[in-house]
């Protein structure tokens, strides 16, 4: 499997703010990854970077061995829902597709007139005054209408209602997965891709602090309960999110699998329990480790 | 890939070319039914109002659309609407540049076209001799050119069309008193026919609509 997305100590800052201060990962061909940070922590200025709109003070960017160099080359590969989608107000949804469709040599117009239809998307609605539901549903099809390998999302269901988000998250992000497509996605409801994640980054103080793989995130989600044979036990280093420790009893939420295996080994509860904890609880958790909400 | 953010730009800065199309066809109206009341013969009319649009009208349809397409360029929505496109920047500047050239050039040839037709220009041009004909013209074209491009640059910079366009107009106006007054005798002489020629063509026209 080849990898399609290169990130190398990616940094940005804005005036004296520093945004990223060395983003690094690399996303293989055909994987779901999930970018999760709390607001501002910079995931639509990393994904600007990885899109050549905005450029990077530092590091390097490759996406299918193409790097942003002001060319605009890249936007003709990659798909991007932005967080906050705007078009032309003088076009019709009608219009922004087909004037896309003269920009995008590998534009599909029965894809995107496919698309329109199961979106119930009415092409003849103006783009002034339009719903988020219709701007999200046309940046949609704009950014997959011309077949791109790669997708970023970048909180592609922002203020959408639930029946759109479901239409949108669960059909579409399974459908382009199903295809085989990159895609990286920045989403607030990040449970609701669950199914279709491979992995899930953790952006934290303008670097990604962890990765984790989704398999090994489902079986390892859960909430370690139990009693320390010694109460003021000093625990060594365990793959716990965080440590809630009342006298000998002791909470530990957990995403790793292997941190319930090596509580068993190291024998320091009298009792232990688990409890799986749900994907929503998970995602929060790592937003917690890394921002301190729970 | 130009020829399409030129008919983008085309599409967006079509209003405003519609508009002063409109502006100038009213002001034609008005001036021949003024005329009509008056017992005006209706060329003189037109000549008056196109005297007025020569001078005065050129120089600031080339301000009005270069500063709204540099200044249209950086607006927030505009940006985020198209960073989605495949444009690469220089090439989105220089085709709304070249859009909004293509619309003053069509506006501004409209009313030369007119001035020569209602004799404005040939009347002005009369009292100079062949010598200063070429030079006067040249600089009037190299001012007006200068100003358009000064605008766009500065509305584009500063993100604002009237700021910008003022700071050109202003620019253009040192410029000119620079030329006027510098070393260069046959560039102060030019430029003083052009001035004198901008003068007589205005005085022409206010003639011919009093």
């Amino acid at each position: 499997m080849s990898t399609t997305i290169e990130l190398e100590g990616i940094q940005k800052s804005f005036g004296k703010k520093s945004v990223l201060r060395g983003i690094s990962g690399t996303i293989d061909e055909g994987k779901v990854v999930g970018l999760l940070g709390r607001n501002g922590e910079g995931k639509t200025t990393l994904f600007r970077i990885m899109l050549d709109i905005l450029a990077a003070d530092g590091g390097r960017v490759s996406i299918l061995d193409m790097s942003p160099d002001r060319s605009s080359r890249i936007r003709l590969k990659v798909g991007y829902v932005p967080e906050r989608p705007s078009f032309h107000e003088f076009m019709t949804v009608q219009q922004v597709l087909n004037f896309r469709e003269n920009l995008f040599p590998t534009w599909n117009r029965e894809k995107a007139e496919r698309m329109a239809k199961e979106l119930e998307l009415d092409l003849t609605t103006g783009m002034k005054g339009a719903s988020k539901g219709t701007l999200a549903k046309t940046a949609w099809i704009c950014a997959t209408a011309h077949n791109p390998a790669v997708l970023l999302l970048d909180e592609p269901t922002s203020g959408l209602d639930a029946l759109v988000r479901d239409s949108l998250l669960t059909h579409l992000v399974g459908e382009l997965a199903e295809e085989g497509k990159t895609i990286f996605v920045a989403n607030h409801h990040m449970e609701e891709l669950s199914n279709v994640l491979d992995e899930v980054w953790v952006l934290s103080g303008g670097r990604i602090r962890n990765s984790y793989a989704m398999d090994q995130m489902r079986q390892g989600a859960c909430r370690i309960t139990g009693r320390l044979k010694q109460a003021d036990a000093v625990i060594p280093d365990l793959p716990i999110v965080e440590e809630h420790r009342s006298g000998g009893l002791v909470r530990w939420p957990t995403v790793d699998a292997s941190a319930v295996r090596r509580i068993r080994e190291m024998a320091i509860l009298d009792s232990m329990e688990t409890e799986a904890l749900p994907a929503e609880t998970a995602f929060k958790l790592l937003l917690g480790k890394s921002g301190g909400i729970l | 890939m130009i020829s399409r953010v030129i008919h983008l730009e085309a599409v967006k800065q079509r209003k405003l070319f519609s508009s002063v199309i409109l502006i100038l066809a009213i002001a034609v109206v008005v001036t021949n039914l003024e005329g009509l009341l008056r017992s005006r013969s209706r060329i003189e009319g037109i000549a008056g109002i196109t005297a007025a649009f020569l001078v005065g009208g050129v120089p600031l349809l080339a301000l009005l659309f270069c500063s709204t397409a540099g200044a249209g360029l950086r607006s927030s929505f505009t940006r985020s609407a198209e960073e989605m496109l495949p444009f690469a920047p220089i090439r989105k500047v220089f085709g709304a540049y070249l859009t909004s050239l293509i619309y003053f050039v069509s506006v501004g040839s409209l009313i030369v076209l007119a001035s020569v037709l209602t004799g404005v220009l040939t009347e002005s041009f009369s009292v100079f001799d062949q010598y200063r004909y070429v030079p006067t013209l040249g600089i009037f074209l190299i001012v007006v050119v200068h100003l358009h491009l000064l605008s766009f640059i500065l509305s584009y910079w500063l993100k604002q069309p009237v700021l910008g366009g003022g700071l050109a107009l202003i620019f253009v106006a040192i410029e000119i008193f620079f030329l006027r007054s510098g070393s260069n005798t046959r560039i102060g002489e030019a430029m003083d026919t052009t001035v004198d020629l901008c003068l007589k063509a205005a005085r022409s026209g206010l003639l011919r609509l009093s």
